[in-house]
């Protein structure tokens, strides 16, 4: 099924409530502490799920003792890989077991599990279940997971390669041959850790038929579904997931070992299980960001005309290869939107190796192309002498532009957005300043860089005959509108911009609006939270569905008041006669009438959204992935403490092409906590493994995510913009506003002290190591 | 498991419990009185997201055991609000923008609370000083900044008109 | 696992008996590390006397030496105490960047010691001031220098049945100058990676006596010894660049989480040239 059949042009609105500040509508309930979130749930009969995890990253399992386990009293039963119904499941690659059979493969993989009364119970139980392993050698780097001779981790995966993909555009080697200048460089990617505030975790139960709910702390409700039901063998129609508030995702949430594992112990426990990881846990198994090392080689004219790409990356997925394989493909060429570059040429390997599986969070890959590519290119101008913004300036993408892939932009606002952060910095003076103020006696240098981003805003490569969102409105005999939609909402405030874009079209009042938690049994179908996809889809089908609603009212009040619908308009939840004001029906009157007239049956509002001109890829990964590219530019002002190798990010601008905002406020918000995040990565975040394969910094004080201490001053803004493929402009900005930061602040770095660091994160111990090699007469690159 | 008898006062009123020696106060607020704003993220007092008043100080509940608070004043998030009125502090995190996903919000309240409680009229060092024991991965703390500020004036009557 | 029997006597005398008749009992001060060690280490099951009902561990008098701080003084009141701001300035200033504001009004000072962590920041300027642990047993109190009372990570010189009272600190030398320098990996809710407090006494604008105490760089905090050869100077860059040299040379750091060996010895060296240009900026 094509999409691309007819051009789709939308004009901007005249809106009232869109684009305004609102807080959220689910602020007072977060606020007072009455919103029940995931892990704050309980079930009538309900009992308590613990896993046993693998102490060893690869390991043989010869025998699970649990009879001890099973004699504990308030233990309902105890499981293992061998006395379960289980398939081997996973988002990409059926590659991972619910409970280990045989062999366990990462410090944290599940090789038993337990339902008891309570979780001291199982825990107890737990510490009764001996296990015999017989250690293997272990793969612990991706460096290492391809060479001869390296354990095996899958059988099904020789090399220990998941994944190979080679997508090459026009002769790369021709235009090596032929630039004027030719840049290569090496940079690596580190394992970054979501570090949402709660744990993962969910509740399940089955009924008599064989039927499982999962309430679960999840992004993807609807699309997980499939993946949960091959996990547990059973029919997809089995599963329903229910989607209560949780705190926080940023990408991990997706398909996740917990929920099934929980459904799982549930089913043989015969009773509701709460199976909920504790923070150790959670660091264990996340599914935190998968780590690469990029191999960039570009070519250039003199005049800093970019002719030529070429990238190749290894990326390291863990023991399982979870959405890895997509990551990896967006690493390779999602950032050729942003440059009109005409030949390209990507190749990876995802590599599997004996630690924590890796997964999605923030950008999917795309983060970590851009720390690689934005330093490159920052390397690139100053080789050619060109400033660093003149110089993606002269290649940066425009509306309408075509990539060797076959995306098409439409609108494009990064120019905007990257001249906005140059004039709000103040980056060209600054730079003038530091240059002078860095050659004084003082062991503080100052630096300023910045970096441009993009972001898809839906991403068409999951399901070959679909793309796109629904929204589905129904209007009670009281005139109140429920909004069914499934594009969750897990803190980034799609809730409210549901009820914004109804109270705007509608003219009704947020108190009339509610959108429940999604569930499957009754949302529309629809892929979830994730690829920055909820504002674009959602709001995109929205349009339509208020549209609908709001000719049914019409009609309704049309028939009602003996009016033309021509002479009628909503206003105020009420339908008014535009040529007599003081006859109206209001939304109550019209909603019973309705139910009434055809008995029972809620005035319905239906709507559904394909983003105009996206295919699914064919086999060589051609057609256009996104109806709404979404850009922006990243721009950090450093401090250097040359003395400790510290650094100060003294401030941060994010400036953002969103299209049409919808919720100033909550895009701020989210430009702010993205610019935070991606400050920890760049800076302070590393989940490292120890030599045995077990994660040696598992708690929030030895892996240190941001506190209110460290965070810089940052400033978020939007331009003027407005995406035409969809009804209210809007694309989006959940990782957009992640994606420049990591390239921004190592450029300011760079600009401090003259040293690079290409290896994330850049500590104050790299930092001090590289400018006591430089005082030596050392190269300057780490 | 040994039990014992915790008498304190929570949110203003009395209570009388026979609670596990092994419950953390933290588990007995929530398991016991069902008060389940008060979060545990990650159980070792690292994130701040059970942090409640006792005597009038913030803590994290879960590096607290409950039998440690015998006789103790607890106050929680349910605890803050009169009747429909939200405090002040409760009021500025709903205008600021301060909340996302909420879970760390609790916890961030309470911890506001306190610092305001010290310096009604924090400086940028104080609050960030004040807040440090609190994470949130979700907002990058700008709102929340912004949000203390906002509530000060509240506090001090500014915002009265 | 997670079988708590627990105590909260009123005496002294009482908690000092209990430790005694109890196996396995130990002391629950503010609880931080403990508690969240014990959830660390699978819950292991604890016989807890808790000493927070004691009312003379919790007092900060003046003595006729100085001052007593009882080991149930949480950190917060050593931060902001006015006895303690004015006469052991470096004392309350550890205190107030221990943790986290939630932290500081759980932790004990005396549980600070008493864990002994190399870490622990309260430690170094105790030390330096030359404090004693007072300590009860059943046979009577005794005290002890803090500079020979911790043995290795986690050990002290407490008995089974001792509680620590508290700590004398006496009153420092005229014209003394103290400074303190926790260097962390961020600046709040951290573990110091290299902790220092120096005392100095001068006489004349010249170096009359000279204390360093080193953190989270040796197996116990360090007092330096050695310093002798600095007396009688004059604190210019190359007295600083040779203390800070000699101080480094005392510890014997290690790598872990917090930082490499080499970054750490950097960071003696810097932390404590650090606290001299302090004193003469």
């Amino acid at each position: 099924m094509s999409s691309t059949a007819k051009e789709v042009r939308y004009e901007k609105g005249d809106y009232s409530v869109i684009g305004s500040r609102k807080p959220y509508v689910d602020a007072i309930d977060k606020v007072t502490g009455k919103t029940v979130y995931v892990t704050d749930m309980t079930l009538p009969g309900m009992l308590h799920g613990k896993a046993l995890r693998s102490p060893h990253a690869h390991a043989k399992v010869l025998n699970i003792d649990t009879s001890a386990a099973e004699k504990l009293p308030g233990v309902k039963c105890v499981l293992t890989g061998k006395n379960v119904q289980q398939n081997k499941w996973g988002p990409v690659t059926k590659d991972e077991y619910l409970l280990a059979v045989d062999k366990v493969n990462f410090v944290g993989d599940e090789v038993a599990a337990v339902a008891a009364v309570d979780e001291e119970t199982c825990e107890e139980a737990l510490s009764l279940i001996k296990v015999e392993y017989e250690p293997l050698p272990a793969v612990l780097s991706m460096h290492d997971a391809m060479k001869e001779g390296a354990p095996l981790i899958h059988e099904a995966f020789p090399g220990n390669v998941n994944h190979h993909f080679n997508i090459p555009r026009g002769d790369i080697e021709e235009v090596f041959r032929n630039a004027y200048f030719v840049h290569e460089g090496e940079y690596e990617a580190s394992l970054e850790y979501q570090a949402y505030i709660e744990p993962m975790g969910g509740i399940s139960t089955w009924d008599n038929r064989g039927n499982v709910t999962i309430y679960a702390g999840i992004q993807t409700p609807t699309w997980s579904r499939n993946d949960y039901a091959v996990a547990l063998d059973i029919p997809v129609e089995k599963v329903r997931i229910v989607q209560p508030p949780f705190g926080g995702g940023f990408g991990a949430k997706l398909s996740q070992q917990v929920h099934p594992l929980g459904a799982l112990i549930a089913k043989y426990a015969k009773q509701p299980v709460r199976f909920c990881l504790d923070r150790l846990e959670d660091f264990q198994c996340g599914l935190p960001r998968v780590p690469m090392h990029f191999k960039l080689k570009t070519a250039w004219s003199k005049e800093g005309k970019y002719l030529a790409k070429q990238v190749k990356i290894i990326a390291d997925q863990g023991a399982y290869a979870s959405y890895g394989a997509a990551i990896t493909l967006t690493a390779m060429y999602r950032i050729d939107i942003m440059y009109q570059v005409p030949v390209v040429h990507s190749e990876s390997h995802l590599v599997y190796t004996n630690k924590v599986p890796t997964g999605c969070f923030r950008g999917f890959g795309n983060s970590q192309k851009h720390f690689a590519h934005e330093t490159h290119l920052d390397e690139v101008a100053e080789r050619l002498s060109i400033a660093p913004d003149d110089l993606r300036l002269r290649n940066i993408a425009v509306p309408g532009y075509m990539n060797p892939h076959g995306w098409k932009a439409n609108s494009v606002e990064v120019e905007a957005c990257i001249k906005k952060g140059m004039e709000r910095s103040d980056f060209h003076e600054k730079r003038k300043n530091f240059l002078v103020l860095n050659k004084e006696d003082n062991p503080i240098k100052k630096g300023i860089g910045m970096a441009p981003c993009v972001h898809v805003s839906g991403n068409r490569s999951f399901i070959k005959p679909f793309e796109g969102g629904a929204v589905l409105l129904r209007m009670n005999e009281q005139g109140k509108v429920f909004v069914y939609c499934n594009e969750p909402d897990m803190g980034q405030g799609i809730r409210t911009t549901l009820t914004m874009c109804v109270s705007d079209a509608l003219k009704m009042d947020f108190e009339h609006i509610s959108v429940p938690d999604p569930d499957t049994d009754i949302v529309p179908f629809g892929l979830g939270c994730f690829a920055s996809r909820g504002t674009y889809m959602a709001t995109g089908a929205m349009h339509m569905a208020v549209a609908d609603m709001k000719n049914k009212l019409i009609k309704l009040a049309s028939e009602l008041l003996e009016l033309p619908e021509s002479d009628l308009e909503l206003k105020d939840g009420a339908v008014v006669s535009t040529s007599n004001p003081s006859k109206s029906a209001g939304y109550p009157e019209l909603a019973w009438k309705h139910v009434c007239d055809n008995p029972g049956q809620h005035l319905l509002g239906i709507g559904y959204f394909t983003p105009a001109g996206v295919d699914y890829p064919d086999d060589k990964k051609y057609n256009n992935i996104s109806g709404g590219y979404a850009f922006g530019c990243h721009v950090a002002e450093v401090e250097v403490n040359t003395e400790t190798g510290q650094v100060k990010v003294s401030k941060m601008w994010g400036i953002h092409d969103v299209g049409q905002p919808i919720n100033e406020l909550a895009l701020e918000g989210q430009i702010q906590g993205g610019i935070a995040q991606g400050y920890g990565w760049t800076l302070m975040e590393h989940l490292r493994h120890g030599p045995d394969g077990k994660i040696i910094n598992a708690c929030f004080l030895d892996y240190q995510v941001p506190t209110a201490a460290d965070i810089p001053e940052i400033h978020a803004e939007v331009v003027d913009s407005f995406e035409w493929t969809t009804g209210f402009g809007a694309k989006s900005i959940g990782e957009a506003c992640f994606i420049g930061t990591a390239p921004a602040i190592q450029n300011a770095i760079y600009n401090a002290i003259g040293i690079r660091f290409n290896e994330l994160p850049i500590t104050a111990e790299k930092i001090l190591s590289a400018l006591g090699e430089k005082k030596k007469g050392g190269e300057g690159h780490a | 498991m040994q039990h014992k008898e915790l008498c304190f006062k929570v949110n203003g009123r009395e209570q009388h419990l026979l609670v596990r020696t092994n419950w953390t106060l933290a588990q007995v607020l929530r398991e016991q009185l069902g008060l389940l704003g008060t979060k545990i993220g990650c159980g070792e007092g690292e994130c701040g997201a059970c942090t409640v008043l006792m005597n009038g100080k913030s803590v994290t509940s879960c590096l607290v055991m409950a039998v440690q608070a015998e006789g103790a004043e607890i106050i929680t998030i349910e605890g803050l609000a009169e009747g429909e009125t939200l405090h002040p502090v409760q009021e500025a995190f709903v205008e600021a923008g301060a909340i996302q996903c909420g879970y760390c919000t609790p916890g961030m309240v309470i911890s506001t609370v306190a610092l305001l409680e010290k310096h009604p009229t924090p400086n940028d060092e104080q609050i960030r000083e004040g807040l440090t024991g609190n994470l949130c991965r979700c907002t990058g703390y700008q709102k929340i900044f912004e949000a203390v500020n906002i509530a000060s004036k509240k506090m001090a009557g500014g915002e009265k008109e | 696992m997670h079988n708590i029997s627990y105590h909260a006597p009123c005496k002294l005398s009482d908690a000092v008996s209990l430790l005694l008749e109890l196996e396995g009992s130990r002391i629950l001060a503010g609880g931080t590390d403990l508690i969240a060690k014990w959830k660390k280490s699978h819950f292991f099951d604890m016989t807890l006397v808790d000493i927070r009902n004691i009312p003379e561990l919790s007092v900060i008098e003046e003595v006729e030496e100085g001052l007593f701080i009882g080991a149930g003084v949480t950190m917060d009141r050593v931060s902001e105490d006015e006895r303690i701001l004015s006469k052991f300035p470096i004392l309350a200033e550890a205190a107030s960047k221990v943790g986290s504001v939630q932290v500081r009004n759980l932790a004990t000072i005396g549980g600070n010691a008493c864990n002994a962590a190399p870490s622990a920041d309260t430690v170094l300027p105790l030390m330096v001031y030359g404090a004693e642990a007072v300590i009860a047993a059943k046979e009577g109190e005794r005290r002890v220098a803090l500079r020979e009372f911790f043995i290795g990570p986690g050990k002290t010189v407490l008995k089974k049945g001792d509680v620590l009272k508290g700590f004398v600190i006496p009153n420092p030398p005229a014209n003394s100058f103290a400074y303190f320098v926790k260097h962390s990996r961020r600046p709040g809710m951290d573990l110091a990676t290299v902790g220092v407090a120096v005392l100095l006494v001068l006489e004349s604008e010249k170096t009359a006596d000279i204390k360093v105490i080193l953190g989270a760089v040796g197996p116990t905090p360090i007092f330096v010894k050695g310093l002798d050869i600095f007396f009688g100077g004059k604190i210019d860059p190359d007295f600083v660049t040779r203390i800070a040299e000699h101080c480094a040379n005392a510890a014997s750091p290690i790598t872990d989480v917090r930082g490499s060996k080499t970054y750490r010895e950097a960071m003696i060296k810097r932390s404590v040239a650090l606290c001299f240009r302090n004193h003469t900026r």
